[in-house]
């Protein structure tokens, strides 16, 4: 009894990985209906499915596949064309014994289903060859597949509309086919061969044994005192190396290919485009790439939700795509490869991409964020909206946009394994989203940090980077906004949330250094004060006790020292204390507008600027976008005006001092000592950048202009008192235009906006 | 003809409490527990069993005494039989004491209180009172906090 229940688990399983390549086979075959190859590896499957269900007295399974197998042989040999029709058949056919082999899985009978209709479909297209053939009768055809039938069939239905023809080019092709039935090896060589089931859970106990042998590890290299013998640092060394590998090992055994999931989207594609009425192509690259299964499970879902997306909405129809001067054909690529130690997933369609107007009315509508903010946002920030969950589920505006169903719970899936979500959309011409995904779950790059005197881990995946504040800079880079506690972080309003506080820790004294961790929970940043950041290590994670869940932790690890630290959960902490919940865009969102609506009318914000005679001056802070000390060694000359490589591009910069309009020509020439770090102010306007070399930097301050004087040289708007001195306001683009008059009208216009 | 069990016995604030030996996997001394934020007051925090995080439960709090004092020692018992790793914080785990089932008793209806529920009864002994422990309702979990895992 055993040994049957055995044979016939095997036959499952081998069933299941069969069909499903089956399924890939006929999509395939449909493109290319000469590839002999194919059609022979998909009539074995079915005759295999076939020969062993008559051995274990499957009847019904055996009826199906045997009408599905006489189908084939035609194709096979060349007496029936793969229509789309017959396709579609033979697909229903797999999807019939599919439904059949699951209910054997599950209680070894073959269900109560009802599959007349099915074989009847196949026999029709049987009958319509051996009619087409006219001189071999159905008997005959029957008999080219090698097979009698199993039992009697019901009479002939009348005629489908299935188009079938003899070319000379697969009547020739006939000729030199072998016999597939008298061919036991199989043309590709099979991976099967090589390879070897095992129980997951056999690898998560080497998985969890390898964990614990790497602290064991761990503990020994720390304990290696000076007494020790070179012998056993050698032994521990080569401990060390051996541990690596074998890591690594395990976890490549849980690996498997991203083909898994990409293997089932052909059909799947196939399947839709014929439903909505629409041509699609879909190109796959990169099957091979290795994922945990876990993440296989957890992203498989999200897949096909995008993909089904693009099908949907993303892809015309035939008729759209002629008048839009597409080809006909729509194309769905699908892209997976490895990016450092993630996974990328690209899932992109030629179709009519994203439409922003209707988004951005709809966000008004919605009243995701006020029409001033709206105007504001860039493209980037306008696609955004689709990934919020109003967006999803309103119906009236996924069809008026196209887009967006569920696409917020693509985006929670995919975060909720230490991934993210892009979206790319160029209007009438393509939508790409892209899946960043770690590789496993099992093991995590962490920071660890301090808080409240206790350690944590927080996953690198969620930080978006980190900001050490210093004991000197705490009070200049905290402010508050209504007693909430912000930071300005180039020119936007992050919101602050103390770790150790909403731990409910005590937060100890207030000199110690504070570090910000800005962090993407949910589509907003926050940033996370914590004590300190201590290093980032790679950790193995285990799942917390169920008495323990609800709380802001994805789980636990242990340390090499033997200690236990918490993983903090980021989008719980953010939850925790309000900053990701708030359906609005407000401040996260947006940039430098939200930097003056966050403030009181009237007020200004200004960066204060020390010059070389102590003089003070100020700049719009709404313009920097970011303040830099250089080494003066890093400036150089471009046609006589100073300019610094500055990520990746080249920023001209102006020195505040020489460029505005001298009064008092004595004094200037002997102030500049030259410093060997020179304080730059990078300012944006109107899309281009430029550094303000300046003498210094002294603070950040609100003013309120309205009783300045006006500017007494060119370049300064205005004079006011800020801070107890008198200070020149500086105009910005005037400025530029003193030094550079061509500054703002020169092409080569970046494609940011500020 | 009696038939006899066997108790591991632990000391929390004046109560003996105990738990069967079959239940009882191990028994520390100074481990170092680490305590989890915002976590039910009960739950001390996590120990590392050679690389297993289990969750030491404080059964003084979990009974609803008073707080120890701080520098107050304590011991851990490792239970083998539940599904997910737990642990019993109490003072001491002291020794295995045999018990003829014959001088079992239920606590008496004044007993009141969450304490009702976890003690299934007592065993009395020469000189004091062994509490028996009802580990499912002690472990059971079905507080509030509990459920809300994901």
């Amino acid at each position: 009894m055993g040994g049957m229940s055995a044979i016939i688990a095997e036959f499952l399983a081998e069933s299941a990985e069969n069909l499903d390549s089956m399924d890939q086979d006929l999509v395939a075959l449909e493109k290319d209906p000469s590839s002999t190859e194919v059609i022979e590896r998909v009539f074995r499957t079915i005759h295999t499915i076939k020969g062993t269900c008559g051995f274990l007295a499957f009847s019904k399974l055996e009826a199906v596949t045997h009408s599905a197998e006489t189908v084939l042989a035609h194709l096979r040999d060349g007496k029936l064309k793969l229509t789309p029709e017959v396709t579609t058949t033979l697909l229903k056919a797999v999807d019939s014994v599919r439904e059949i082999l699951a209910h054997i899985g599950k209680d070894g009978g073959e269900g109560d289903g009802v599959y007349s209709e099915i074989e009847e479909e196949l026999d029709a297209i049987d009958r319509k060859v051996a009619k087409g053939k006219k001189k071999a009768p159905s008997k005959t055809a029957k008999a080219a597949a090698g097979e009698d039938r199993p039992k009697a069939k019901t009479p002939p239905a009348p005629a489908s509309e299935l188009a079938e023809e003899v070319t000379p080019e697969t009547a020739r092709r006939d000729l030199g086919l072998k016999d597939p039935l008298a061919t036991e090896d199989p043309a590709p060589p099979m991976v099967g061969e090589s390879s070897l089931r095992v129980d997951i859970s056999v690898l998560d106990l080497l998985m969890n044994l390898v964990g614990e042998l790497v602290l064991a590890r761990n503990q020994i290299s720390q304990n290696l005192g000076g007494e020790s013998t070179p012998a056993l640092i050698s032994a521990s060394h080569r401990l060390d190396s051996i541990t690596g590998d074998l890591q690594e090992a395990v976890m490549r055994a849980r690996m498997q290919p991203i083909s898994v999931i990409l293997s089932t989207l052909p059909r799947f594609v196939r399947d839709l485009s014929v439903a909505s009425g629409k041509e699609i192509d879909i190109d796959i690259q990169g099957q091979e790439t290795d994922l945990d299964k876990s993440v296989i499970e957890a992203i498989k879902t999200s897949l096909l939700h995008l993909v089904r997306n693009a099908v949907d909405h993303g892809i015309e129809t035939p008729e759209q795509r002629e008048k839009a001067g597409k080809p006909r054909t729509g194309k769905i690529s699908l892209r997976a490869a490895h990016e450092g130690g993630n996974v990328a997933i690209e899932v992109r369609d030629d179709g009519n991409g994203l439409d922003s107007e209707r988004i951005l009315q709809r966000a008004a509508e919605a009243g995701l964020a006020t029409p001033d903010e709206l105007e504001h946002l860039t493209r980037t920030q306008i696609e955004q909206f689709v990934f919020r969950p109003g967006f999803s589920t309103a119906r009236k505006v996924t069809n008026v946009s196209g887009r967006g169903v569920g696409l917020d719970v693509v985006r929670a899936n995919v975060e909720s394994i230490g991934g993210a979500v892009e979206m790319q959309s160029e209007a009438h011409r393509s939508t790409t989203f892209k899946i960043k995904i770690p590789l496993t779950l099992a093991i995590v790059s962490v920071i660890l940090v301090r808080a409240g005197g206790q350690r944590f881990a927080l996953p690198q995946a969620s930080v978006v980077e980190l900001v050490r504040l210093g004991k000197g800079n705490r009070e200049l880079g905290i402010e508050h906004l209504h007693g909430v506690p912000v930071y300005r972080l180039r020119g936007r309003l992050l919101p602050l949330v103390a770790l150790s506080e909403q731990l409910g820790l005590s937060s100890g004294g207030i000199d110690r250094e504070e570090s910000i961790i800005v962090l993407q929970g949910d589509n907003h940043q926050f940033g996370l004060l914590v004590d300190s950041i201590d290093d980032s290590q790679e950790i193995v994670v285990k799942p917390l006790g169920r008495r323990l869940g609800g709380l802001p932790f994805a789980g636990a690890t242990i340390l090499g020292d033997g200690s236990i630290t918490l993983i903090l959960d980021v989008f719980r902490i953010g939850l925790g204390a309000g900053v990701v919940s708030d359906a609005r865009v407000r401040a996260l969102t947006a940039d430098s507008s939200d930097v003056e609506s966050a403030h009181p009318p009237g007020l200004q914000r200004f960066l204060l600027l020390q010059g070389a005679d102590d003089e003070r001056m100020a700049v719009d802070l709404s313009r920097v976008s970011r303040l830099e000390s250089m080494d003066r060694g890093r400036i150089e000359r471009v046609g006589g005006n100073p300019v610094v490589q500055y990520r990746g591009e080249i920023l001209p910069l102006i020195d505040l001092q020489r460029a505005l309009p001298e009064r008092r020509a004595s004094r200037r020439s002997e102030t500049a000592e030259p410093l060997n770090v020179v304080s730059v102010v990078i300012c944006t306007i109107d899309g281009r950048s430029c550094g303000l070399l300046v003498h210094r930097i002294i603070d950040i301050v609100d003013a309120d202009l309205s009783d300045s004087t006006t500017g007494s040289r060119e370049g300064v708007r205005a004079c006011s008192v800020i801070d107890g001195r008198i200070n020149e306001i500086i105009d910005l683009a005037a400025v530029i235009r003193l030094v550079d008059p061509n500054f703002f009208t020169r092409d080569a216009a970046p494609e940011g906006e500020a | 003809m009696t038939d006899f069990k066997q108790y591991c016995t632990l000391k929390v604030g004046d109560l003996l409490l105990g738990i069967e030996v079959g239940e009882v996997q191990e028994i520390r001394r100074d481990t170092s527990i680490t305590p989890v934020p915002l976590s039910p007051t009960d739950i001390r925090g996590l120990i590392n069993l050679r690389g297993q995080i289990v969750t030491a439960i404080d059964l003084r709090r979990r009974l609803g005494l008073d707080d120890a004092d701080e520098n107050a020692g304590f011991m851990t018992m490792v239970l083998g039989t539940v599904e997910e790793p737990l642990a019993l914080v109490a003072e001491t785990v002291g020794d295995v004491v045999e018990v003829s089932v014959g001088e079992f008793e239920s606590p008496p209806d004044t007993l009141k209180g969450e304490a009702r529920n976890m003690i299934e009864g007592a065993y009395k002994l020469d000189r004091e009172l062994l509490l028996v422990l009802n580990l499912s309702v002690v472990l059971e979990l079905q507080e509030s906090g509990g459920e809300s895992a994901e």
